[in-house]
């Protein structure tokens, strides 16, 4: 591959860059038990969850920010942050015509327009614009199969019997650092319930940004699949332009009963920072399902944004017979670093997980896969096969594999294979040789690449997937 | 690095160092290293590179200084490889044991002998060699050695110099001692050397051995190192720091045979092109044994080879380490890296953590690793036993087999022989014998 090629490559330009004026209700900027309660006021929580809430923070007080990471950051002022903002205009609406145009428009640039998702794909869309839910789509349908989809408020509002009973469940607050602080400041988030038996009759999905400048995003999902039920989960982002660092600290918890299947996907393109790795948000995120008897978690991550992506979304495969998967392709370019993977913790019986995890660093991207596979003392017959392959664009990048595999039971078969490499010139040579143009050669070598991870995803993300990856790749005609 | 409050190890240091008449850059190089363990302080689990192997039962030792103690040649005899015996050096409780040794006149450009015999003599400058390479400022267990060692072994070769036999050191620990032995290397351009060590504990020797082993490969030097964990070793870590030149070659077979506690450290770095380094080791754990075998191979030059393969069996509660990591430095183009391991779980309280690591600063690169971890193959162990073997017998022969996997890439045929013979009697009755 010609330099040239390296080079557009890893210089093509951040397509969603754009800051939209809608008026936001903000808290000061600042961590401290009264912005906590505040933040809990606003949202008019019931007294126990502003007493987890203040758990979470004074725990948080206690521990000390990880630093064994790869991606190294300057010190985060948590005190800059702005912990609360909500677009003003809160609008109760029941059609697209009652929502703020500029909003609409927004999500038209994204080139995720409710509207025609509504008509066209039957994907029911729960928009989350900076912290707070305004518009929830197909509800009504979803409800006559006593299926919850909600906003998180809305959920502790209606349902707060589910909620207490499964909050913090999975990930609780002392999880980690950034898990508590998300769990003292998170803003809202989406709520999902399946009841028992039911196979949800469409791809639920909802969509992040970050747009006031400074504020962090503490979005916080809580998704549960009763005994036997079926439920696959999107999620997309896209940010807008910014020169100042942002925070995101999300925490996604998945509680799959009995026998209940979660797919949760995700497409992931936040502003990576310029090609001098200005800017940019920080993606940590904190993602973990509970599979109980029979039951199976099912990840799925496209991760081509971000300054830095840190996240390890995770299975504990508590139940006999239950299955973990993870299937991930992460992209950095430019100066983006990624130390991602996942953590499967075989507990039960029978237990089975899957890795599968593509690197492709460019430009002076850093990435890095560390995984983790925990086979307990009890996890007879456990079953893991783990594969990571790195692919190289250029001298500058970094590709690391950083697995940990821990067996305590003698029946437990264990595999893991990774490889490194780069586009080798024979590859391009005889695509172009075919006719093709060298950036569309280069594009093909990288989809093949990452097919068994993207044909994993729902259809609808697969292409907006593919695209994305391509879009990342754009401009390597040289 | 956690500090531990309390250092019991320290208190060694300070009844090692007292009355010592020394050469100064020995003194001074004592006082550096004692100065660097007191700040380092012993690693705990909560350190990235001691996660899986905790130091506790170490520190919990009641430990002496090492003293000279008399060893009978039959006491030794097992340990006697029969055809790699020829020069042999014999360090009991850190001391050299001339009467033990058998240290043959040497062609010309080769020396081999206790390090202490050359501290004042050696006018090729040991003062510039001797711990330059294992970095003691940090890690904590070679600052220790070096505040702590009394003896070891000094092999060198000048140039083109070529030593067939063998040259066999033995490290013989005899009582709850604290023993620091260190050899040194140097192996010139285009040289040839072997290298056996052996580190013996007799009766209830439950002390403890700190040792390290610096070796160096100039230019199309030839080095293999075979290192033996053998009876008796009750705490031991070891650290091996391996500096290879342009197209030099280096074999390092890591056998560990029976030890309490066991951390080997083996550091390669690749600073010449084209350099070869070939890693092989076997763990065969039975009790509450735990062993800890750590390698870093650093490719900082292009065109370097590097092959890992390590295998351990892990039965009753016994618990096996694997932490390798290749880091592939940025303009190391060309370089073929492989990394392998392999974890056989014989009993349910066994244990197998492996951590192979990949760290790659260069797209010009071939470099894959593999990890395995499970049980005997259900149908393997009834087609044996169809065939009339009972369940044991089979399982031991599939046993002796995935272990012979690496007896078999000791190329020195004399080890071999003695470690198929040592591999045998593990696996009593089994084989027709």
């Amino acid at each position: 591959m010609s330099k040239e090629t390296i080079q557009s490559l890893a210089e093509a330009e951040y397509k969603h860059g754009w800051v939209s004026n809608v008026d936001a209700d903000q808290l000061p900027p600042g961590l401290s038990e009264d912005i906590v309660r505040a933040i809990s006021a606003k949202k008019n929580e019931p007294e126990w969850l502003t007493e987890w809430r203040l758990k979470a923070y004074r725990h948080w007080l206690t521990m000390t920010e990880p630093e064994w990471q790869k991606p190294k950051y300057p010190k985060i002022d948590y005190q800059g942050i702005i912990y609360y903002s909500a677009p003003k205009k809160k609008p109760t609406v029941t059609s697209l015509n009652e929502v703020d145009p500029e909003l609409l428009e927004t999500f038209e640039k994204l080139g995720i327009s409710l509207d025609e998702q509504k008509r066209l794909t039957g994907v029911a869309v729960d928009a989350v614009f900076d912290s707070v839910s305004v518009k929830t789509t197909f509800r009504e349908e979803l409800s006559k199969q006593g299926i919850i989809f909600c906003s998180f408020s809305e959920a502790v509002t209606d349902h707060p019997e589910i909620v207490r009973k499964h909050l913090g469940s999975v990930v609780p607050f002392t999880d980690n650092y950034f898990a508590a602080l998300n769990s003292a400041v998170f803003s809202d988030g989406s709520f999902c319930y399946i009841p028992p038996g039911v196979r949800c009759p469409m791809e639920l999905s909802t969509y992040f940004r970050i747009n006031s400048a400074g504020t962090g995003q503490f979005e916080r999902t809580l998704l549960i699949a009763d005994e036997g039920a079926y439920v696959s989960y999107l999620e997309g982002c896209t940010a807008p332009q910014r020169d100042e660092n942002q925070l995101h600290a999300a925490v996604v918890e998945l509680v799959a009963l009995k026998g209940a299947h979660i797919k949760y996907s995700t497409v992931q393109n936040w502003y990576p920072g310029d090609k001098d790795g200005k800017g940019g948000v920080f993606n940590f995120v904190t993602k973990r399902g509970l599979a109980h008897e029979n039951a199976k978690v099912s990840w799925t991550q496209v991760e081509t944004g971000s300054a830095i992506t840190w996240k390890y979304p995770s299975c504990i495969l508590r139940g006999d017979n239950s299955v973990g998967e993870f299937y991930s392709v992460a992209m950095t370019r430019d100066r983006q670093m990624a130390d991602t993977g996942t953590k499967m913790i075989h507990i039960g019986r029978n237990t089975r997980s899957t890795i599968i995890s593509k690197g492709i660093s460019a430009g002076h991207g850093d990435q890095t896969y560390r995984g983790q596979v925990k086979i307990l003392k009890g996890a007879t017959g456990a079953r893991n096969f783990s594969a990571c392959d790195s692919l190289l664009l250029g001298d500058k990048c970094g590709a690391h594999t950083f697995p940990y595999i821990e067996s305590q039971n003698s029946t437990a078969v264990i595999e893991h294979e990774a490889s490194t490499s780069k586009i080798s010139d024979e590859q391009v040579f005889f695509l172009r040789q075919r006719g093709l143009s060298e950036e569309d050669a280069v594009s093909m070598i990288v989809n093949g690449f990452c097919k068994d991870v993207l044909s994993e995803l729902p259809m609808e993300f697969a292409v907006e997937a593919q695209k994305l990856l391509g879009l990342k790749l754009e401009g390597a005609v040289g | 690095m956690t500090i531990q409050t309390e250092n019991p190890l320290q208190s060694l240091i300070d009844a090692h160092t007292a009355g010592k008449a020394e050469p100064a850059w020995l003194s001074e190089l004592r006082a550096d290293a004692a100065d660097s363990f007191a700040a380092l302080g012993v690693p705990t689990v909560r350190h990235e590179e001691w996660r899986y192997t905790s130091l506790k039962s170490l520190l919990a030792l009641k430990l002496a200084p090492a003293a000279h103690a008399a060893v009978l040649d039959a006491d030794l005899k097992p340990y006697f490889i029969a055809g790699a015996d020829d020069i042999r050096l014999v360090f009991v409780n850190g001391h050299f044991d001339a009467a033990l040794s058998k240290l043959p006149t040497l062609p010309q450009g080769l020396l081999v002998a206790p390090l202490s015999s050359q501290f004042r003599t050696d006018d090729e400058g040991l003062p510039s060699k001797l711990a330059r390479y294992a970095d003691h400022h940090a890690q904590p267990f070679t600052a220790l050695n070096m505040a702590l060692f009394s003896d070891g072994a000094y092999i060198r070769a000048g140039r083109d110099a070529q030593l067939e036999t063998p040259v066999h050191v033995l490290y013989v620990a005899t009582a709850p001692q604290a023993t620091a032995p260190r050899t040194l290397l140097l192996a010139g351009e285009n040289a040839g050397l072997t290298l056996i060590e052996s580190f013996v504990g007799l009766g209830k020797a439950a002390g403890f051995c700190d040792a390290v082993c610096e070796i160096v490969l100039q230019q199309g030097a030839h080095v293999q190192h075979t290192r033996l964990l053998r009876d008796g070793v009750a705490h031991h870590i070891g650290w091996n720091e391996v500096r290879q030149d342009r197209d030099s070659n280096y074999t390092h077979n890591s056998i560990s045979l029976q030890a309490q506690l066991a951390r080997n450290d083996v550091n390669v770095m690749l600073t010449g092109e084209g350099a070869n380094c070939t890693l092989h080791g076997l763990v065969l754990g039975a009790g509450s044994a735990h062993v800890d075998n750590h390698i870093i191979v650093d490719h900082v030059r292009p065109r370097c080879v590097s092959k890992q393969l390590y295998r351990s069996v892990v039965d009753e509660r016994a618990r096996s380490v694997f932490s390798g990591k290749v880091i592939v430095r940025p303009g190391a183009a060309g370089t073929d890296a492989q990394q392998q391991n392999n974890n056989l779980l014989l009993s349910d309280d066994a244990r197998a953590d492996t951590k192979p690591q990949l760290e790659i600063y260069c797209d010009d690169v071939k470099c894959s690793h593999g990890a395995t971890s499970g049980q005997l193959d259900a149908a393997a162990v009834f087609f044996l036993r169809s065939r009339g073997l009972d369940v044991q017998q089979a399982r031991n022969v599939l046993t002796y087999a995935f272990a012979n996997e690496i007896i078999e890439q000791v190329t020195i045929e004399p080890v071999r022989a003695h470690l198929e013979d040592v591999m045998r009697q593990r696996f009593h009755g089994l084989l027709g014998d």
